[in-house]
């Protein structure tokens, strides 16, 4: 019994398929090119290997669509106008969603906020820029055929505060 | 509204994780994938085949948890359905020429069953004995490399062997 064993051992010494280290380099190279290439194909800008298969950020519904305004607006994003095409897009009032997912977004580090100068009886007004990330965070929610306009049951089954306003 | 984007940093995070993967793991895939096609073209097609399907396609759950080992055994699957294409046994002997083994009739054979053999183990089996054999690792290291206990890794290369010599014996015996 022992002495089979030995045998196989050897076996496997003496005829196992060998590569030289040479031998695995230049495959190496070689089959990275044709990778390289196969690469080239594809949109790979907002993928990744782990996680959810995405290397930008998922967004809900209103996150989208504030997060949409807000990149549209550009410098003039205040809460009010965005709050004003946010309304458009949902067909009701939206001033105090958008508020509070400015902050998440914000937290979140998709968008920045800048305070202009301070008025002699308002607040100073706060404006509201999209990030790169954002900017990703929005590429990804367009390619997974999210919708800027909302049908009104879909609002409220995604509503997360109770409109008091 | 849609305006030309300047590609970023964060845009080759995919092409950066797939580099790294592939520095990683292209050695023990491609000696797997080797010691089952037998050639060293199919073995790269393999390989290959393995990244080409991460470009195309998220991966199973199954790579997140140990990604070292999903590719050892994709590549090893890859290199089997190679092997049993319509290439199969035919394939193997024109490629025989291409191994540096002896021209020795017997030691031919010998070689040719080993690889026939090969192709029927599991692949992370085939992934220990390539490390044992081809690259003389300790059972420790093996098992350190490829995730396992040094215990596991004594045990499956125990019952491997066997399992080898048998299959080796099957079609008519090396002795």
């Amino acid at each position: 019994m022992k002495r089979k064993k030995m045998n196989m051992h050897e076996t496997l010494k003496r005829h196992w398929p060998k590569a030289s280290q040479e031998e695995v380099e230049a495959a190496s190279a070689s089959v990275w090119k044709r990778i390289e290439a196969e690469l080239d194909k594809h949109d790979t800008s907002l993928r990744s290997l782990y996680g959810d298969g995405w290397s930008a950020a998922p967004l809900e519904q209103t996150e989208f669509q504030v997060l949409t305004a807000v990149s549209l607006l550009g410098d003039r994003g205040t809460l009010k106008s965005i709050t004003k095409m946010v309304d458009k897009w949902t067909g009701r009032e939206m001033v105090g969603h958008v508020y509070l997912t400015l902050a998440r977004l914000a937290e979140r580090e998709l968008l920045t906020v800048h305070t202009g100068p301070a008025t002699a009886n308002d607040e100073p007004p706060r404006r509201y820029e999209i990030t790169e990330d954002g900017d990703r965070a929005l590429r990804r929610a367009k390619i997974e055929g999210k919708e800027l306009m909302t049908a009104r049951e879909d609002l409220d089954n995604g509503c997360t505060e109770r409109s008091g306003f | 509204m849609e305006t030309a984007r300047i590609p970023t940093t964060k845009d080759e995070t995919f092409r950066q994780q797939l580099d790294e993967l592939y520095r990683e793991n292209f050695q023990l895939m491609y000696r797997v994938a080797k010691s089952v096609t037998g050639n060293k073209h199919d073995a790269e097609d393999a390989v290959q085949n393995v990244f080409v399907k991460l470009i195309q396609g998220q991966p199973s759950s199954n790579f997140q948890k140990n990604p070292k080992a999903y590719l050892c055994k994709a590549a090893m699957n890859e290199a089997r359905n190679i092997v049993r294409s319509c290439r199969l046994r035919r394939e193997v002997e024109a490629d025989m020429s291409e191994l540096d083994i002896a021209a020795d009739g017997d030691k031919d054979k010998l070689r040719e069953r080993l690889i026939a053999a090969l192709s029927e183990l599991d692949p992370h089996l085939v992934a220990m004995l390539t490390l044992r054999f081809e690259q003389g690792y300790s059972c420790k290291e093996i098992a350190e490399e490829l995730g396992r206990t040094n215990l596991g890794v004594r045990l499956n290369l125990h019952r491997v062997l066997r399992k080898l010599g048998k299959l080796m014996k099957d079609p008519g015996g090396i002795q």
